[in-house]
C-alpha cells in the first residue's frame, strides 16, 4: 500500500518535468521545429518566435513543435533528435545555437538549420536570420532622445549577449544623435528571468533622475515595465507591441518581431528557394518597425512625430546607416 | 548634482525590499532545520507562493487574500515533503530537488492554464505602501524603513516572535531537542514526527508568504522561474545567521544590501565590467560566511530522518 502511494507521488513529481510541446503527426506537411531559449510566455524573444510557429502552422498547415528553455548542454542532442525525426526546418532562436547547429548540420544534409540574432552560415544546409540591431537601437535611442526632458535616461538589459549588447550600443548612438549632452545610464542584470532584480534595477536608474528608462531583458523587463508604472516614467516596448501592458508609460514599440520572418523562412523552406546565407531583415522587411504612439499620439508633440517620421523615412532609404552615422 | 541623502535613503529601502523575501523564508527554514529537516526545496514552495497568491489576488482582488492562498498552498507542497521525508524517510535532499523540479513545471503548466499564453498580464490586487506615521519623517531612515508593503513590517515583526518561540518557549525547546538528539527527545515524550511535521509545514508556510511578498508585494505579476535563486540564498542565510532568527535577519540585510549596490555600482560606474559587480552579492556572502561568521555548526541531526526503534 505504501508502495503504491510514494510510486504515486513519484508520478506527480514527475509532473515537473513537463514543458510545452505542440503540434499532431501528419505525413507530407511541412514540418518545423524550434529551440526556444527562454519561455514563450515572457511577451518578448520567445513570444515572438512562439507566434512564428503558430504563423507558420496557421498559414503553412505546417506541423510545428517547440521546446523552451533547452539547456547549452543539451543544444546538440534537441537538434539530432530534431532532425532524426524527420524535421525540414529546425529554428535556434539565438546566437548561441550557432556553434551547435553548424556541428549538427553536417550529419543531415536535408534539413535545414536556421539560426536566429546572428550572422552565420554554412553550405548546404545552415542559414541565419537576424533582426537588425543597429535600426532597432535608433529607433529607440531616438525617441528616448526626443521625449527626455531631464536629459537623464536609462537602459536595463538582460544577460550580455550579442544581441541586447548591439543594442545597447545603437541604443546609445541613437541618444546621442538627438542629443549628444544626454547622460546615459545603462546596466545588465545578468538574467532574463528576475524582474525584481530588473525592477530594483530601474528603480536605481530613476533614483538617480533618468526620466525614460527602457529594457531589453525578455521576461524580466517587465519588471522595468513595473518598476516606470510605479514611478509614472517613460518608457519603451522591446521585441514585440508591449503597449497593452501598461499604456500609461509605455509610449510606443521598438518591434524586433521574427514572427514575419520565421513565416518568410518556413516558405523559402517549402518553395525549396532557402539558401545557406545569413538574412538580415530591418525596418523594409517587417521584422523591425514602431508600433505606434497609440494612446500616446496626443500627447506626444507634433515635432517629435515628425522627427520620428523624419528617422524612420532615412532608415527606410538607406540614408541612415551605420556607415552615415555622425561619429 | 546627485543628492546623496536621497540615494543612501533610496539604497537602504531597496535592501530592505530586496532582503525580506529571503528574510521570511529563512524563518521557516530555521524552524525547518533546527527539527532536523534540511529543505532544499524552499525555491519550489516559494514559486508555488508566488503563482498562488497572484491567481488567488486575481479571482478575488485582495491580496491578503492572495497571501493567505500562498502561504496555505505552499503548506501543502511542505505537507507532501514532510510525508516523503519523514514518513517515508527519503533522503531530504533528493525530494527537496524533486519539489524544486514539481513547483517550476507545476507553476508552468498551472500559470499557462490559467492565464494563457497570449494574454496581456491580468490585472490584480497588490500590495501597497504602508507609511509609518511620524516615524516617517526621521531623516533617511524614515522613508528607507517606515515606507514598505505591508509584509516586509510582518516579516521584520516575525523575526523576534521567532526568537521568543525558538529560545524561550517549550515548543522551541522541544524543536531544538529533536534537532539535535531525536532519539533522546524521544525517551522523554516529544513525539519527534509530530515535531518534525509542524515545523516542515510552518517552513512551507512561510516560503508561500516570501513567494507572496515577491510577486503581489514587490512585482504584480507572475512570471515563469520568478523567485529566480531566492530560495537557495535564504538557504546561506540560515547559515550565515547561524540557525537564529536575528541572525537570518543579518545576513539576508546584508544580501539585500549587496543587491543595492550592485544596481547602484552599474548606474554610477559605468566603466567598471558588470559581471563584477553581478558577482558582487554573492562573492561578499562567501566572503562573510568564511570571515566575519566564523564556524557555523548545524544541528547534529539536521538531514537524518528518524526511525523508532
Amino acid at each position: 500500500m505504501k508502495r503504491c502511494v510514494v510510486l504515486a507521488l513519484a508520478m506527480l513529481l514527475a509532473v515537473g518535468m513537463v514543458t510545452g510541446c505542440g503540434g499532431a503527426k501528419q505525413p507530407q506537411r511541412l514540418r518545423v521545429a524550434a529551440l526556444l531559449p527562454g519561455n514563450i510566455t515572457d511577451q518578448g524573444w520567445n513570444f515572438t518566435a512562439y507566434n512564428g510557429l503558430k504563423r507558420i502552422e496557421k498559414e503553412l498547415g505546417a506541423e510545428v513543435t517547440w521546446m523552451e528553455k533547452v539547456p547549452p548542454s543539451d543544444f546538440e542532442e534537441v537538434y539530432r533528435r530534431y532532425a532524426q525525426q524527420g524535421y525540414h526546418v529546425i529554428f535556434g532562436h539565438g546566437f548561441q545555437f550557432g556553434d551547435p547547429a553548424r556541428k549538427v548540420a553536417k550529419d543531415f544534409p536535408k534539413t535545414w538549420f536556421v539560426v536566429t540574432s546572428t550572422t552565420i552560415s554554412q553550405a548546404p544546409n545552415v542559414a541565419s536570420l537576424i533582426p537588425n540591431a543597429f535600426q532597432q537601437g535608433m529607433l529607440a535611442g531616438t525617441i528616448t532622445g526626443l521625449l527626455s526632458e531631464k536629459k537623464v535616461v536609462g537602459f536595463v538589459g538582460g544577460l550580455q549577449i550579442p544581441s541586447i549588447v548591439n543594442f545597447a550600443k545603437w541604443w546609445e548612438a541613437g541618444v546621442k544623435y538627438i542629443d549628444p549632452n544626454i547622460k546615459i545610464l545603462s546596466a545588465f542584470t545578468g538574467s532574463f528571468y528576475d524582474a525584481a532584480k530588473a525592477k530594483e534595477q530601474a528603480l536605481a536608474f530613476i533614483n538617480q533622475g533618468a526620466d525614460i528608462v527602457i529594457h531589453n531583458a525578455d521576461q524580466a523587463g517587465l519588471g522595468v515595465i513595473e518598476a516606470c508604472k510605479e514611478r509614472n516614467i517613460k518608457t519603451i516596448g522591446a521585441i514585440a507591441d508591449q503597449a497593452h501592458l501598461a499604456p500609461e508609460v509605455i509610449v510606443n514599440s521598438v518591434q524586433a518581431d521574427l514572427t514575419l520572418a520565421f513565416e518568410v523562412i518556413a516558405r523559402k523552406v517549402m518553395d525549396k528557394t532557402i539558401e545557406a546565407k545569413h538574412y538580415n531583415m530591418g525596418i523594409n522587411d517587417g521584422p523591425v518597425a514602431l508600433s505606434g504612439w497609440k494612446t500616446w499620439d496626443s500627447k506626444i508633440p507634433q515635432a517629435v512625430k515628425d522627427r520620428m517620421n523624419q528617422i524612420v523615412a532615412d532608415l527606410k532609404s538607406g540614408k541612415l546607416t551605420e556607415a552615415t552615422l555622425p561619429k | 548634482m546627485i543628492d546623496w541623502t536621497v540615494q543612501v535613503t533610496e539604497f537602504l529601502a531597496a535592501s530592505v525590499r530586496l532582503g525580506t523575501p529571503v528574510l521570511i523564508c529563512a524563518l521557516g527554514l530555521i524552524f525547518m532545520e533546527r527539527s532536523g529537516m534540511v529543505n532544499i526545496g524552499a525555491e519550489g514552495m516559494m514559486l508555488v507562493g508566488c503563482l498562488a497568491a497572484v491567481t488567488a489576488s486575481y479571482l478575488t482582488g485582495n491580496p491578503w487574500l492572495g497571501a493567505l492562498v500562498a502561504m496555505a498552498c505552499s503548506g501543502l507542497v511542505a505537507l507532501l515533503f514532510a510525508y516523503l521525508t519523514i514518513t517515508v524517510k527519503a533522503n531530504q535532499v533528493v525530494i527537496g530537488a524533486a519539489i524544486n523540479l514539481l513547483g517550476l513545471g507545476l507553476t508552468t503548466t498551472l500559470f499557462r492554464s490559467i492565464f494563457g499564453i497570449d494574454v496581456a498580464l491580468p490585472k490584480i490586487g497588490t500590495f501597497g505602501h504602508w507609511t509609518i506615521p511620524y516615524l516617517v519623517d526621521l531623516p533617511i531612515i524614515g522613508p528607507a524603513l517606515f515606507k514598505h508593503g505591508p509584509l516586509v513590517y510582518l516579516g521584520f515583526i516575525l523575526v523576534p516572535i521567532s526568537h521568543y518561540i525558538l529560545f524561550q518557549t517549550t515548543i522551541g525547546l522541544k524543536v531544538r531537542a529533536v534537532g539535535e538528539h531525536p532519539r533522546a527527545a524521544d525517551t522523554v515524550g516529544i513525539n519527534v514526527f509530530k515535531v518534525r511535521y509542524a515545523t516542515t509545514i510552518a517552513g512551507g508556510i512561510l516560503a508561500g508568504l516570501a513567494g507572496a511578498h515577491l510577486a503581489i508585494g514587490m512585482l504584480s505579476f507572475f512570471t515563469e522561474d520568478m523567485v529566480a535563486g531566492r530560495g537557495f540564498i535564504a538557504l546561506a542565510a540560515v547559515i550565515f545567521g547561524k540557525w537564529t532568527p536575528f541572525g537570518a535577519l543579518g545576513a539576508a540585510l546584508f544580501f539585500g544590501a549587496a543587491e543595492g549596490i550592485m544596481f547602484r555600482g552599474q548606474a554610477v560606474y559605468p566603466g567598471v565590467p558588470s559581471q563584477l559587480l553581478l558577482m558582487l552579492p554573492y562573492v561578499l556572502t562567501v566572503a562573510a560566511i568564511a570571515g566575519l561568521v566564523g564556524r557555523a555548526t548545524p544541528p547534529a541531526a539536521a538531514g537524518n530522518p528518524y526511525a523508532k526503534e
